[in-house]
C-alpha cells in the first residue's frame, strides 16, 4: 500500500496537467468543465485522505538522485496533520471557487494549477528527507504562482514576480544551509542502499562533532539561514513583504488556499529542518534561538498593526496572516513541548480560520463588489448566515472562548513562559495579547457595521441576498470547525502531544 | 456533582431554543416574553435547589467538564457562589418580568432575549467557576454577549458607547489572560483551592512575589473595568445610559459584581496577606467612591446619576476588599510576632469578620437597590422619553407605589438606619475605624504595616464623606421626582393624571426587589448575619472567622454616629451644591432655573484620554513603526535595482520609428524645451522631432529594402567579396 503515497501525489498533478492541455472547446460548456473538475477534485482527495487517515502509508523510495540522496517519502503524524488540513481546505475552497470563478476568465487554467498545487503539497507533506522536501518546496512556489497571476492584470503580474523573487531568495538561503549540514548528516544503511539527510524526530546534528570540527559558527549561521529562508514562505520578517502583495490579488478561493495552506508549507519546512534535522537541543540557548524569537515577535506586532491600519479587506486579512504565522514561528522558536503543541494547534486552527475569513470576504465581494472595510454597513442583515460565520471565525482568530484561538494561544503563551528565555518569556505572551487586541480592532468592526449600523444608500438600493449554497456551506463548515475545535480540542492535542513527545 | 454545571448550561440551551423558535415561528413577542420569564424562573429554581441541597448537607465537590477550551472547565459550589448564583437568577427573573412591559414594542426583542440568556449562562459560569480559567472563559463570553445590550438601540450614541464598552472589555480580557498566564506559570495551578497554598508557599520562599503582583495588576485592569473601578470606569456612564433599562439594571446589579468577585478571589487566593495589594485596593476603592459620588451629585440626568452611584457603591465594596487584605496581613503579622496577646488576635479577627461581612452584604444590598432604582428609572423613561432631570421633574407625584420603592431603595443605599445599606456601611466603617485604632497601638510597638494610621483616618473621613455624597445625590433625585413640580404646568398635570403607569408584572418585579431592603435593615441579626455567615468566601483564613462572630450592636450610639455624620454631610452637600450651585441661586435672583449638568465636558477621560490614546495615538505610532519595518527589504531591493542591477524599463511597442529615432527625437525635444524655458522664456510649441525622425527613418529603410532586393545590390556584394579576397591574397603573399 506504500504506492498510495505516490498516487496521492501523482494523481492530482496528472489531472491538473491534463486539464491544462485539453483544448478549450473539448469540454463544451461550463457545466461539463465543472463536473469534470469536481470529479477530479474528489478523486484527488481520496488517496490523500486514505494516507491521512492512516489506512495507507509507510515509506517509499522513488529513485536515487545522486549517491546517497534518494527522492524518498515517509508518512508520519506531522505530515498527516498537515496533509489533513490541506485536503479539507483544498476541497472547501475548490468547491467554493465553482461559483466564485464564474466571474473570472480562464477557469480551466485556474483549476489545472489548483490541482497541481495540491499534488505538490501532498509531496511536501509526505517528503521523507530534506532534499525531497526542498524539491517539492520549490515546485510549490512554481505551481502556486499561476494562482497569483491569474487575473493577468499588471498588479497581479508584479505581485507574482515579487512572490517568485522572495520565494527563490528564501529557498536559496535554505539551500545554502542544506549544503552546509550535508557534511554532518549521518549516513544510514537501508535495504542495501546508503541514505542521508533523513528526517529523524529530535534531529541528527551532533553538537559535539560540530564543535570538534570547529565550525560551530558556520553551522549556526547555516541553520539560521534555513530558518529565515523557509520562513520567507511563512511571511517572517524581514522577508514578508511578498505576502500582503501576492495574496490579495489572487481570486478569493486561491487567496484562502494561499493564506491558509501554502504559507503552512513554510512552517512545515521550518519544523522539518529544525526539529527533524538539526534538533532542538542544538539550538537551545544560542543566538539563533533568540534572534528567531525576536524576529517572530517583531513580525507579529508589525502584521497586526498594519492590518489595523489597512482599509482593503483582503489586504487586511493578508497582513493578519503575516501576524498569525509569526505566532506559530514564535512558538516553534521556544523549543519546548508546550510551545510546540501551541504552534501545531495554531497551524490547524489558523488554516481553518484564515481560509474561512478569505472565503467569507470572497463571498461578500462576489455578491456586492465592495472591497473596502467601511463599505459593509448593514450588510449583515441581508446575509446573516455569512456574517455570523465571519463573526465566529473572527472571534476564533482573536481567541475569545469558546472558539479555538484561545486554546492555541494558551499553549503558546504557557510555552513562552516555560522557556525561561530572559525577557522574551514574558514579552512573547504580552506581544501575543497586544496582537490579539489589534486583531479584535481590525476584525470586529466589520461585524458591528454589518449587523448594527444602518445600511447605506447602495445597500438599500441593491437587493443583496445570501450567497449560493456552494459558497455559503464551506464558510459555515469552517466556522463550525472553529467552534467545535475550541470546545473539544482533546483528540488533536493528544495527537500533537504524541509528536512533541518524540521531539524533545 | 453536576448540578452547578446544569445551572450554567441551561440558559445556553434555552437561548438556542429561543433562536430556533424565532426562526421557525412568527414573531410573537408576548410568547417570547413568557418563555424568558419561564427560563429565568427555572434557573432561579435550579440555583435555589443547589443552595437547599448545600444547606441540607449534600457535599458538592468539583465537577469538571474535561478538555473544553484546552484545560477543561471546572465548577464548584460554596456559600458565596450559591448566594450570588441565586441573586443572579433572581435579578434575571425580575428583569424578565419587567421587560414584558418595557420591551413590548421593541422590534429587536428576540435578539435581546437570546443574548440575555447567553449572558445569564456566562454569568452563572463565572460565579460557579472553580478555577481561574473557567472564570476567564465565561468572563470573556459575558463581555461579548452583554455588548449587544449596550448596542441594542443601534443609534449613533449607542454604538459609540458600545464601541467603548467592547474596547475596554477586550483589552481587559487580554489583560486578565496575561495575568492568568503568569499565575499559571508561577503557581502551577489555577484552582482557587490550591492557589492559596501555593501562593503562601511562594511567599515563604520569598521569591517571585513581584510576578504575582504583576499578574494581579494585569487582572485588576480587566476585573476592575467590569466592576467600574476608578481609572478603568470610563465605559460605565455611557453604556449604562444607552442600554435599555432592564439591561442597565443587570449591568449594575450583577455584572459589576462579577468584576468584584474576580478581584475578591484575586485578593484572597493569589495575594493572600499581602498588605501592599490591600493598600492599593483601598486607595482605588476610596478614589472610586469619592469620584463616583462627586460625579453623581454634579450630574443633570437621572440615569447618569444612578450610573455614577453604581460606581461609587462599587468603590465602597472595593474598600471592603482592601480592608480584608490589610486585616489579613495584620492578623498574620500579629500571630507570627508572638508578643501579641491572644486577646488582640481575637480582636483583629472580629474586625476582619466585619470587613468580610460588610463587603458581602454591601454587594448584595447594592444589587437589590440598583435593580429597584434602574427599573424605576425605566418606568419613568417609558413615559417621559428622557432622563433629563428637568423633563422627569414631578413625574413621581401622586404615585404611591413608585414613591415607596424609590424611597426604600434610595434611603437604603444612602445608609439610613433601619434599611439595608446602613448595616453594610456600618460594618465597613467600623472595620476601618477599629483597624485604625489597632494600627495605632501596633505602631506604638514598632510594627510596620502597609497602611499607616494617618492614612486610615483619612480613609475613614473620605468614607463618611462619600456616604454623604450618596445621601446628597439620592436626595436630589427624590426631590426632583416627588417634591418638585415640572416647569411646564400641562406636563405636570399629565404626569399627575397617569395612574396606570406600570403594569402588574412590572410592579411585582420592582416590589420583589424592594422587599428585602427593610428586612435586612430592621433585623440584621436574623437576616443579614446568617446570610453573611453562609456567604463567607472559602479561602485559607476563613477557618478562623467561623468562630469569632458576635452579634454587632448596630443601633448603639457609636455605630449610629457614623451614619449620622454621613447624613449631615449629605444635607450640607445637597444644599450647597444642588440647591445653590446647580439650580443657579448663587448667580441669579430667579427663583427656579432648573437643573443643569455641572461637570465640565472637557474633563472627559473616555474621549480625551482613552479613545485618544488607544484608538488614535497608539495605532498611529505602531503604524509608523510597522510601516518602516514593513518597507525595509522592499526599499533595499529597490535601491539594489537602481544601482547594481539596473533593469530595463518594460519594453513596449513604439507607435512609429525605432528606439534610436525615438530617443534621439525625445532628447532633441527636451533640449529645445530647455532652451526655450531658460534662454528665450517664451511659450514652446512642440516640434515633434521624434515623429519627424521616425518618418525619415521609414523613408531610409524603405529605400534600403529596395536596394537590398535588387540584382544590382547582389552584384555589388559579389564585387565587394571579390575585392576582399584579392586584398586578402595580396596581404598573405
Amino acid at each position: 500500500m506504500n504506492y498510495m503515497i505516490l498516487i496521492a501525489i501523482i494523481l492530482p498533478i496528472a489531472a491538473g496537467i491534463i486539464l491544462l492541455f485539453l483544448p478549450d472547446g473539448a469540454l463544451g460548456d461550463r457545466k461539463r468543465l465543472l463536473s469534470v473538475t469536481g470529479v477530479s477534485f474528489v478523486a484527488s482527495a481520496l488517496p490523500a485522505a486514505c494516507v491521512v487517515s492512516g489506512r495507507a502509508g509507510g515509506a517509499l523510495e522513488l529513485f536515487v538522485l545522486v549517491d546517497e540522496l534518494p527522492v524518498f517519502f515517509a508518512v508520519d503524524s506531522l505530515g498527516r496533520i498537515f496533509a489533513g488540513i490541506v485536503v479539507v481546505v483544498f476541497l472547501l475552497a475548490g468547491f467554493f471557487s465553482f461559483v466564485y470563478m464564474s466571474h473570472e476568465q480562464n477557469e480551466k487554467r485556474y483549476y489545472g494549477f489548483y490541482l497541481i498545487t495540491f499534488g505538490v503539497l501532498m509531496g511536501l507533506c509526505f517528503a521523507g528527507n530534506l532534499v525531497t522536501m526542498y524539491l517539492f518546496y520549490e515546485l510549490m512556489t512554481l505551481a502556486s504562482m499561476p494562482l497569483v497571476i491569474h487575473s493577468g492584470s499588471r498588479e497581479a503580474v508584479m505581485a507574482a514576480l515579487k512572490y517568485l523573487f522572495y520565494s527563490f531568495c528564501g529557498a536559496y538561503m535554505a539551500l545554502f544551509g542544506i549544503y552546509v549540514l550535508y557534511r554532518y548528516a549521518p549516513v544510514y544503511e537501508m535495504s542495501g542502499a546508503v541514505h542521508t539527510m533523513y528526517f529523524v524526530p529530535g534531529g541528527w546534528l551532533d553538537a559535539e562533532a560540530v564543535a570538534q570540527s570547529g565550525s560551530m559558527g558556520l553551522c549556526l549561521a547555516a541553520v539560521f539561514l534555513m530558518i529565515v529562508g523557509f520562513g520567507v514562505k511563512a511571511g517572517c520578517f524581514p522577508f514578508h513583504a511578498w505576502l500582503p502583495t501576492a495574496h490579495p490579488v489572487a481570486p478569493a478561493p486561491a487567496s484562502a488556499f494561499l493564506s491558509g495552506i501554502i504559507v503552512k508549507g513554510g512552517v512545515l519546512a521550518v519544523i522539518r529542518a529544525v526539529y527533524y534535522c538539526v534538533g532542538a537541543d542544538f539550538l537551545r540557548g544560542t543566538w539563533v534561538q533568540t534572534t528567531w524569537a525576536v524576529l517572530a515577535v517583531l513580525t507579529l506586532l508589525m502584521g497586526s498593526s498594519l492590518a489595523f491600519k489597512e482599509k482593503v479587506l483582503k489586504k487586511r486579512l493578508a497582513y493578519s496572516t503575516v501576524s498569525n504565522l509569526s505566532y506559530i514561528l514564535l512558538g516553534l522558536s521556544m523549543l519546548n513541548a508546550t510551545a510546540f503543541t501551541g504552534s501545531m494547534l495554531h497551524v490547524v486552527f489558523h488554516a481553518f480560520i484564515k481560509s474561512g475569513l478569505f472565503l467569507a470576504a470572497g463571498a461578500v465581494i462576489f455578491a456586492t463588489g465592495k472591497t473596502k472595510v467601511h463599505e459593509y454597513m448593514g450588510l449583515g442583515r441581508r446575509m446573516p448566515i455569512l456574517f455570523w460565520s465571519y463573526t465566529v471565525v473572527s472571534l476564533g482568530l482573536i481567541g475569545i472562548p469558546p472558539t479555538s484561538g484561545l486554546v492555541s494561544k494558551w499553549y503558546l503563551a504557557a510555552g513562552c513562559l516555560e522557556s525561561g528565555l530572559a525577557g522574551l518569556s514574558w514579552v512573547g505572551p504580552a506581544a501575543l495579547l497586544i496582537s490579539a487586541l489589534l486583531t479584535a480592532g481590525y476584525l470586529l468592526p466589520l461585524s458591528v457595521r454589518g449587523f448594527l449600523m444602518a445600511p447605506d444608500y447602495d445597500v438599500m438600493r441593491n437587493d443583496y441576498r445570501e450567497p449560493k449554497p456552494l459558497m455559503l456551506v464551506p464558510v459555515v463548515i469552517l466556522a463550525g470547525a472553529t467552534l467545535v475545535l475550541g470546545v473539544y480540542p482533546a483528540p488533536l492535542i493528544h495527537l500533537i502531544d504524541g509528536i512533541a513527545a518524540g521531539l524533545f | 456533582m453536576i448540578g452547578a454545571f446544569w445551572a450554567v448550561l441551561f440558559p445556553f440551551v434555552m437561548s438556542a431554543a429561543v433562536w430556533i423558535m424565532a426562526r421557525s415561528r412568527a414573531k410573537d413577542r408576548k410568547g417570547f416574553a413568557a418563555i424568558m420569564v419561564f427560563a429565568c424562573a427555572v434557573e432561579l429554581a435550579v440555583a435555589l435547589g443547589l443552595t437547599l441541597c448545600d444547606l441540607s448537607g449534600v457535599q458538592f465537590g468539583i465537577s469538571s467538564i474535561p478538555c473544553v477550551g484546552g484545560l477543561g472547565l471546572h465548577f464548584m459550589y460554596t456559600g458565596f457562589r450559591g448566594v450570588f448564583g441565586v441573586v443572579t437568577a433572581f435579578a434575571w427573573l425580575v428583569t424578565a418580568l419587567f421587560s414584558c412591559g418595557y420591551m413590548k414594542n421593541d422590534t429587536n426583542v428576540i435578539r435581546y432575549d437570546i443574548f440575555n440568556l447567553l449572558t445569564l449562562g456566562a454569568t452563572m459560569g463565572i460565579f460557579y467557576a472553580a478555577d481561574l480559567f473557567t472564570l476567564f472563559f465565561f468572563f470573556e463570553m459575558m463581555s461579548f454577549t452583554s455588548f449587544l445590550w449596550v448596542a441594542h438601540r443601534q443609534t449613533r450614541e449607542a454604538l459609540h458607547a458600545a464601541g467603548t464598552y467592547l474596547g475596554i472589555a477586550v483589552a481587559g480580557g487580554m489583560s486578565i489572560l496575561m495575568g492568568l498566564f503568569i499565575v499559571y506559570d508561577r503557581l502551577g495551578t489555577l484552582y482557587f483551592d490550591a492557589m492559596y497554598g501555593q501562593a503562601v508557599a511562594l511567599m515563604e520562599r520569598g521569591a517571585g512575589m513581584g510576578w504575582l503582583f504583576a499578574a494581579a495588576g494585569c487582572m485588576f485592569v480587566g476585573f476592575g473595568a467590569k466592576a467600574g473601578a476608578f481609572p478603568v470606569h470610563v465605559w460605565l456612564p455611557d453604556s449604562y445610559t444607552e442600554a435599555p433599562a432592564p439591561a442597565t439594571a443587570l449591568l449594575s446589579a450583577v455584572l459589576s459584581k462579577t468584576g468584584v468577585f474576580g478581584i475578591l478571589l484575586l485578593t484572597l487566593d493569589v495575594l493572600p496577606t499581602q498588605g501592599g495589594w490591600g493598600a492599593f485596593l483601598l486607595i482605588v476603592g476610596v478614589v472610586t467612591m469619592a469620584a463616583g459620588g462627586i460625579r453623581g451629585v454634579l450630574s443633570g440626568s437621572l440615569k447618569t446619576t444612578l450610573a455614577y452611584s453604581s460606581m461609587s457603591q462599587i468603590g465602597f465594596v472595593l474598600t471592603g476588599v482592601g480592608m480584608q487584605s490589610l486585616l489579613a496581613e495584620f492578623l498574620m503579622a500579629s500571630a507570627n510576632a508572638g508578643h501579641a496577646q491572644s486577646e488582640q488576635v481575637a480582636e483583629i479577627v472580629t474586625v476582619f469578620g466585619m470587613a468580610v461581612n460588610g463587603t458581602f452584604l454591601h454587594m448584595l444590598n447594592h444589587a437589590l437597590v440598583k435593580l429597584v432604582l434602574f427599573m424605576a428609572a425605566g418606568v419613568i423613561f417609558a413615559h417621559v422619553g428622557s432622563y433629563d432631570l428637568n423633563q422627569v421633574r414631578g413625574f413621581g407625584r401622586r404615585k404611591p407605589f413608585l414613591l415607596a420603592v424609590f424611597v426604600l431603595a434610595a434611603a437604603g443605599v444612602g445608609g439610613i438606619p433601619l434599611l439595608n445599606g446602613y448595616v453594610s456601611k456600618t460594618l465597613l466603617h467600623e472595620s476601618i475605624a477599629e483597624y485604625a485604632g489597632l494600627l495605632e497601638t501596633a505602631a506604638a510597638h514598632g510594627a510596620v504595616m502597609a497602611a499607616t494610621p494617618v492614612m486610615m483616618r483619612a480613609v475613614e473621613a473620605l468614607f463618611l464623606f462619600s456616604g454623604g455624597l450618596t445621601v446628597a445625590y439620592m436626595t436630589k433625585l427624590f426631590v426632583v421626582l416627588f417634591v418638585g413640580k415640572n416647569s411646564d404646568k400641562k406636563v405636570q398635570e399629565a404626569y399627575e393624571a397617569k395612574h396606570s403607569y406600570a403594569s402588574l408584572p412590572t410592579k411585582i418585579a420592582i416590589g420583589a426587589c424592594a422587599l428585602p431592603i427593610p428586612l435586612i435593615g430592621v433585623l440584621p441579626d436574623l437576616v443579614a448575619k446568617p446570610l453573611a455567615e453562609y456567604g463567607l468566601v472559602q479561602f485559607g483564613l476563613s477557618e478562623l472567622l467561623a468562630h469569632h462572630q458576635d452579634n454587632m450592636h448596630y443601633y448603639s450610639l457609636k455605630n449610629l454616629s457614623g451614619a449620622l455624620i454621613s447624613i449631615a454631610a449629605g444635607a450640607v452637600i445637597y444644599l450647597l451644591v444642588v440647591r445653590f450651585w446647580m439650580q443657579g441661586r448663587l448667580f441669579s435672583n430667579r427663583h427656579d432655573k432648573g437643573y443643569r449638568e455641572l461637570f465640565p465636558a472637557w474633563l472627559n477621560p473616555e474621549k480625551y484620554v482613552y479613545r485618544a490614546v488607544l484608538y488614535t495615538a497608539v495605532p498611529f505610532v505602531l503604524g509608523i513603526a510597522a510601516r518602516i519595518l514593513d518597507s525595509m527589504v522592499d526599499t533595499a531591493v529597490v535601491i539594489l535595482r537602481r544601482t547594481i542591477y539596473r533593469d530595463r524599463a518594460l519594453p513596449y511597442e513604439l507607435p512609429e520609428g525605432n528606439w534610436a529615432t525615438h530617443s534621439i527625437g525625445c532628447s532633441m525635444e527636451r533640449v529645445r524645451l530647455l532652451y526655450y524655458a531658460v534662454m528665450r522664456k517664451e511659450g514652446y510649441a512642440p516640434k515633434n522631432y521624434a515623429h519627424k525622425l521616425a518618418l525619415k527613418s521609414t523613408d531610409i529603410f524603405e529605400n534600403f529594402h529596395i536596394i537590398e532586393r535588387s540584382l544590382s545590390f547582389g552584384l555589388f556584394m559579389f564585387c565587394v567579396g571579390l575585392g576582399l579576397t584579392m586584398i586578402y591574397l595580396l596581404v598573405v603573399n
